[in-house]
């Protein structure tokens, strides 16, 4: 805990586990389980049985939980992670990573992505994020609606970048690559995806069904117009008529089997193209839920994701403690100013 | 049946004459009336009578099933009868309804499991009625399970399939309410209710099949009457159990039971889609929050689950949840949102609140609006909400533990196991594909989180469980065949704390008084204050104040109204302590002022009418119980000057092992044996500065506070409890001391008074 955490003092008894009487052995507990025959060590229940395995820590000494006084998230530490960085010891952590045996050139990028992360917390912090309306998808030359969405997929993708943001270093490539494009979880909390890959695999494969019958409803759309082939021409049909068309000059003939092949083809494009859609939806989305994010952050719990290995990012407007005095003190001037009540709602003027 | 009875560690009771009164026990004499003869002679006319027990076919109950008349009492069957069939034979489990027979007649012992939404808990027990033929053999099938108003509310819904009124052929019985009738062949009752049948008749003669339900809970009760039920079935060849259980940690009942065969079915449940957070939450509540607000705010149409721990917590995220959706919908055109608390302790017609369908939007054509349920893990297994599609979890629920070594039992924040986080996820994928945000990493949900749950029995102070098992003629204890054998130190602190109560010899057998604080449903130390109470002549008191302290808090303490709400607290105010406090209020609320709008009164007073209420129909209960031991009913004038001490003396009585005593440096008390600093709580009444308090709670917290304290005197704890006040099993230390001067004090004042005497 840091300089300005708040005090607490609590009084431990000189014997707060009370030894004492788990070590007697002649307490009346104790003997009557003795005399049943039980010896200290050993689990009671029935002798060698078969469930045994399945025995934890829990059936050999009372279940011990851990005192919470805040409200910490699993897993999240208090000081946490980013404490090293309040203290300024983020700019050591070059020399750390040298001393760690890191190369120079994994160095370099670690710095780099932190670097990166200071600066997209900052223009977050200083101008806010730019609103964008979605206005449809351009696909060649019309504009698609209605698209479907993909969580899975990008899911699937989220969580094999993330295994590799553990290792720290691929990360980088890909935050220099795709920078712009993905400001993205510095500063996400929920709702990000990454979904345990059985649930993912049966929403994919629920999805497969689904384009196997769409695939199935245009296929068949396409036999009834090469079937009657003057029929009133809308400029979709016309597309692939000429697609055909033309295959159907480069094989000679009109063989179901150079139609199937004809219609996987038309199916991976479509597929590509979907994918390419859904990727773009799934980065308006994150776009989306980020600003939403940054919309509500007065005690943010900037949880970010800089590629240091094993850290967090500093956490602006210094430590939590910080933040939390902040807050404290606007919850104060609320009932006079109601600006500032706005700011403990956590809602920002637009 | 000799031999197996001595391979048995199981002591037989003898029934005897005076067992004819006893209401547990009312089946082994009913053959002699006409009651079943009567169901035989139905179940005769029927088609049933064609069907050869244990050898039915999936098809041939179809036929019967068909009608037209009612197998089970031969009436008629309804147009609504119809209808449900129809329905019910779409669920899940009906497709396997062969095999299930299939395995339920080759086998003992069954093991079962079927995700929520299979419809077992009202199928299968009436696919057993059809195969075990229970009326032909005078018996019953049971059902147990862990809650009583699924008992109750299950009950009704079978009588309504089987087309026969609640009560007659089919039945449940809770504690203190049983509505069967001797023509009932399918009983629903809670798991304690038939642990306590037990008691009586260790065989549990009267049912042909027992059916555990919701066994993945690992309720205490069903935890022991499975170790119960193991040792039966062994003495009973033709008693059948069926294990039923929601989750896959169906390998270890199977392998508990030696085997037994296992049939799985699918339930009928939706996708869910797990999201994780890249990092972890430093504020859980804030994330979840932040959470239901943007999925309010870009997700289409669904519900929201949103799980948190406690009511305050809950009621705190309501109202700003609340808040926000409706700023929200001022500046952004959201859809409405509603939000609502659900927590145990919520009043009914509150918890109805939450079937209300989701709010329309604002207006026509406007986005559509959404509810929002914020609750503790009630709504994890036992309560099934339709319309959620998003849950929120944040990974924790408030968990009962049990320090042996301080004597400490507590509901704690703690985070939850693997398998509740996938029960709270699923309950997204009720009525179609859902999504559920965990506010934790993979990662953490992956090394962090325990796989299953802690049982029950491993959480507890097993003082009233030893003596059940007791009661149950289990005397050994160490070798009880346990799914999970609890620690050996909470099982030696329960011996312990039953020994200073008298309630078990020193051999560790049972006493008479430890007979009779078995037959309450209460914590042994209640019991046996209760049962002492005459001595003291104030039976009538300690029957409220033990009534009293089994509910909830009394006191409301909204905080609107702090102030108010102690200063009305101060009328009832008594200055030797909380508990004497409480007992003025119980009677301040039977007076016939309060009783004439006794809402409004307790309203007035910052009391809570719903807990009042319960106390009063808890002793109603209680009472009946202490009349049936035949425990005298006195109060000592309310004019005697000894009124209220009588009733701390008898405090006292139950309460020895709960005593702190003041430090000498005045502030912090330690509790006598134990050795643990505590604080007074800071609702405590107790004016006076006393050197010796008893409580009744140990509060767990950074300060370890006790909470509801009454002064109590040193020379009462020599006086009423000896053994446990022996001076010589202190340690040197102030507690040792203080009670040495005591005792001189006493033995010095005694002296005088012979002296004077002569």
């Amino acid at each position: 805990m840091g300089l300005g955490a708040p005090k607490k003092r609590s009084k431990l008894s000189t014997d707060p586990n009370n030894t004492a009487w788990t070590k007697n052995t002649t307490n009346f507990g104790h003997r009557i389980l003795s005399s049943q025959g039980w010896q200290p060590g050993q689990y009671l229940g029935a002798k060698d049985a078969a469930h045994q395995e399945h025995y934890t820590a829990a059936n050999a000494s009372h279940i011990r939980v851990l005192l919470r006084e805040d409200n910490l998230g699993i897993g999240a530490q208090v000081g946490g992670n980013g404490r090293a960085e309040t203290f300024g010891l983020a700019t050591l952590s070059g020399i750390f990573g040298r001393l760690n045996g890191k190369t120079d050139g994994e160095v370099q990028k670690q710095q780099e992505g932190l670097r990166d992360a200071e600066l997209r917390s900052y223009q977050g912090m200083k101008y806010g994020h730019m609103n964008f309306v979605y206005g449809g998808l351009l696909v060649g030359d019309k504009m698609e609606e209605g698209l479907m969405k993909d969580l899975a997929r990008a899911s699937k993708k989220r969580k094999a970048e993330e295994g590799v943001e553990e290792e720290g270093q691929k990360t980088l490539k890909r935050k220099k690559g795709e920078e712009n494009l993905r400001a993205e979880a510095e500063d996400e909390e929920s709702a990000s995806s990454s979904s345990s890959s059985d649930e993912s695999e049966r929403t994919l494969k629920k999805k497969a069904k689904k384009e196997k019958k769409d695939r199935k409803e245009k296929k068949r759309q396409a036999t009834t117009s090469s079937d009657s082939d003057d029929e009133t021409e809308d400029a979709k049909r016309l597309r692939k008529e000429a697609r055909r068309k033309a295959k159907r000059d480069a094989a000679g003939q009109d063989s179901p089997a150079e139609k199937s092949k004809e219609s996987k083809d038309e199916k991976a494009r479509r597929k590509a193209e979907k994918h390419a859609r859904k990727e773009e939806k799934r980065k308006r989305k994150e776009e989306k839920r980020r600003l939403k994010s940054e919309k509500t952050s007065a005690n943010s719990t900037s949880a970010s994701n800089t590629p240091v290995t094993g850290n967090s990012t500093p956490l602006f407007g210094g430590s939590r403690h910080a933040v939390r005095q902040r807050y404290i003190q606007q919850k104060r001037l609320a009932s006079m100013d109601p600006q500032a009540l706005k700011e403990i709602l956590m809602l920002k003027a637009q | 049946m000799a031999e197996e009875d001595n391979k048995s560690r199981f002591k037989r009771q003898k029934t005897s004459d005076q067992d004819r009164s006893n209401p547990y026990l009312a089946h082994m004499y009913n053959d002699e009336n006409a009651g079943n003869g009567q169901t035989n002679g139905h179940a005769n006319d029927s088609i049933l009578s064609t069907f050869k027990r244990h050898a039915t076919t999936a098809a041939g109950v179809r036929k019967a099933e068909d009608g037209p008349n009612n197998p089970f009492n031969g009436a008629p069957l309804s147009q609504r009868y119809f209808s449900i069939l129809k329905t019910r034979r779409g669920l899940p489990v009906h497709a396997q309804r062969q095999e299930f027979l299939d395995m339920y007649q080759k086998s003992q012992i069954l093991v079962f499991v079927g995700e929520t939404g299979s419809g077992k808990t009202t199928q299968i027990p009436q696919f057993v009625l059809y195969d075990d033929l229970p009326q032909s053999q005078g018996k019953m099938v049971a059902c147990t399970q862990p809650r009583r108003v699924a008992a109750m509310s299950v009950a009704q819904r079978v009588a309504q399939e089987l087309d026969v009124t609640l009560g007659q052929e089919v039945g449940y019985s809770i504690r203190f309410e049983d509505m069967t009738s001797n023509k009932t062949i399918l009983k629903y009752m809670t798991d304690g209710m038939l642990l306590r049948e037990a008691m009586n008749d260790h065989d549990l003669k009267r049912y042909s099949t027992i059916i555990l339900d919701e066994a993945h809970e690992r309720t205490l009760a069903t935890d022991i009457l499975m170790g119960l039920l193991k040792e039966v079935v062994k003495r009973r060849p033709d008693l059948k159990l069926i294990i039923m259980s929601a989750t896959l940690d169906a390998q270890k009942f199977q392998k508990y039971f030696l085997d037994a065969p296992l049939l799985a079915v699918p339930g009928r449940t939706h996708p869910v889609e797990i999201f994780y957070t890249p990092e972890p939450e430093r504020d859980y509540v804030e994330a979840a929050l932040r959470t239901v607000l943007q999925i309010h705010a870009t997700e289409p149409e669904g519900d929201i689950l949103l799980f948190l721990t406690g009511e305050e917590e809950i009621e705190d995220a309501v109202r700003k949840i609340n808040l926000e959706a409706d700023e929200m919908a001022r500046e952004a055109n959201s859809g409405p949102l509603k939000c609502y608390a659900l927590y145990g302790s919520l009043p009914p017609a509150q918890q109805q609140k939450i079937f209300e369908p989701a709010p329309a939007p604002y207006k026509p054509g406007g986005r559509p609006g959404r509810k929002c349920i914020v609750s503790t893990n009630i709504a994890e297994t036992s309560l099934t909400i339709d319309g959620i599609v998003y849950v929120v979890d944040p990974g924790f629920s408030k968990q009962k533990v049990y320090n042996p070594r301080i004597r400490v039992e507590s509901l704690l924040v703690s985070p939850i196991s693997k398998a509740s986080a996938q029960q709270r996820a699923g309950r997204a994928g009720r009525t179609r594909p859902g999504k559920c945000f965990r506010l934790y990493t993979e990662a953490a949900f992956k090394k962090e989180l325990i796989d299953q749950s802690y049982p029950e029995i491993l959480r507890s102070n097993l003082a009233s469980t030893v003596l059940e098992l007791k009661k149950l003629g289990v005397d050994d204890l160490v070798h009880f065949d346990l799914m999970d054998p609890p620690a050996p130190e909470t099982l030696m602190r329960a011996l312990e704390e039953l020994n200073y109560l008298a309630c078990l010899d020193d051999e560790g057998d049972l006493t008479a008084l430890g007979k009779m604080a078995s037959e309450f449903p209460l914590d042994p130390a209640l019991a046996v204050m209760l049962i002492s109470s005459p001595e003291f002549y104030c039976s009538n008191e300690m029957l409220s104040l033990t009534a009293l302290l089994s509910v909830p808090q009394v006191f409301v303490r909204p905080a609107a109204a702090r102030k108010r709400a102690d200063e009305m607290k101060d009328l009832f105010a008594h200055e030797d302590g909380d508990h004497l406090t409480m007992l003025n209020v119980y009677h301040a609320f039977k007076s016939p002022a309060a009783q004439e709008n006794p809402k409004q009164w307790c309203h007035d007073h910052f009391l809570s009418f719903r807990a009042l209420q319960q106390a009063d129909n808890v002793r109603m209960q209680l009472k009946r119980i202490m009349e049936r031991e035949e425990i005298e009913l006195v109060s000592t004038p309310f004019e005697d000057k000894k009124y209220y001490e009588n009733i701390r003396r008898a405090l006292v009585a139950g309460f020895f092992m709960q005593v702190a005593k003041k430090d000498t440096s005045g502030k912090t008390y330690v509790t006598v044996k134990d050795k643990q600093p505590v604080l007074l709580h800071p609702s405590t009444v107790l004016g006076q500065d006393s050197e010796w308090v008893a409580y009744n709670e140990f509060v767990l917290t950074s300060k370890n506070y006790i909470r509801t304290v009454t002064a109590v005197k040193p020379e009462w704890l020599l006086d009423i409890a000896p053994t446990y006040y022996d001076i010589e099993s202190f340690d040197k230390g102030e507690v040792r001391t203080a009670l040495q001067r005591v005792k001189d004090r006493m033995s010095r004042r005694r002296a005088q008074v012979a002296g004077g005497r002569r």
